[in-house]
């Protein structure tokens, strides 16, 4: 796949992960481990680059006795996914009309 | 075991990144290896499956892109390190000739306004010297030297405006640069 799609698709996959609920570094990569595999030195950057684009937020949890960071999709961050919705809608119908 | 490859991971990451930075990406690793852990891996194998180097070139692009490069420290920094970073990425031999040559351009341009400087300098001293030599009265003198003082001055304001602009160029170019770096980066 080329990069640039690829790189598009990691933001978007997390910010799906996290649609369905808060969730912390370790917890995410399990959860994508199904469908992608992805390191920690991949995620850390999307991270931090969703969070500057205001498309999450993140919170500090004492969990047993050590700190965990918690990410939480944000408004915008929905808008994202309902636009890469869309987006997708356009290019499912090509694939329709490429596979008839 | 995992603090001592945290300190590994410290040390490799100060290199290229600031405090606040480096304390971000710490805390990240020390959570996700205490979770791994917690889910039944072993420390040894978690620790020998990460490679700083890895991780600092992935953090790279990002932590550029973000810096605002107001002191002289961080632009040479910066500087630097984004030549490694556009090496990295999908564009790198027409992003490293633009920006060799951009930076290139933009040394010259402060090395002529720091030569203009000196030039001026010297040019109101041997001045001063011809002023001595010419034998004028002494009142001609200090009239003569006045002037010569208030185009000094002029020159040197006009100089340091320019110098500002320059700095702005120079801060433009290595942000246009880190924005690039980000998003032709992404080595996923």
């Amino acid at each position: 796949m080329k990069q640039q799609v690829k790189k598009g698709i990691l933001e978007i996959f997390v910010l799906a992960v996290l649609s369905k609920g808060e969730s912390y570094g370790y917890q995410i990569i399990n959860d994508l481990s199904d469908t992608i595999v992805i390191t920690e030195s991949t995620l850390y950057p999307i991270l931090r680059r969703l969070l500057n684009q205001g498309e999450l937020e993140s919170y500090n949890e004492i969990f047993q006795g050590r700190n965990r960071k918690y990410y939480k999709i944000t408004k915008k961050g929905k808008i994202h996914l309902d636009e890469f919705m869309e987006e997708w809608e356009t290019i499912r119908k090509i694939y329709e009309i490429l596979r008839k | 075991m995992m603090h001592q490859w945290l300190n590994v991971l410290k040390e490799e990451l100060n290199k290229h990144f600031y405090p606040d930075e480096v304390d971000d990406i710490l805390e990240y690793y020390e959570e996700i290896i205490e979770d791994r852990i917690q889910n039944g891996e072993l420390e040894e194998d978690i620790c020998n499956g990460y490679d700083p180097k890895e991780i600092v070139r992935e953090m790279m692009p990002d932590v550029l892109s973000k810096r605002t490069n107001e002191t002289q420290k961080e632009r040479f920094k910066t500087t630097k390190q984004l030549w490694t970073a556009i090496a990295q990425t999908s564009l790198k031999i027409p992003l490293t000739i633009m920006y060799t040559i951009s930076i290139v351009l933009v040394i010259a341009m402060l090395f002529s306004i720091f030569a203009s400087i000196i030039g001026s300098f010297i040019a109101f001293m041997i001045y001063g010297l011809d002023l001595f030599e010419a034998g004028l009265s002494n009142f001609d003198k200090i009239g003569m030297t006045g002037l010569a003082l208030v185009l000094l001055s002029i020159i040197g304001i006009i100089l340091i405006q320019i110098y500002r602009l320059v700095l702005e160029l120079y801060k433009k170019v290595l942000n246009i640069f880190s924005g690039l770096t980000k998003k032709k980066g992404d080595l996923s």
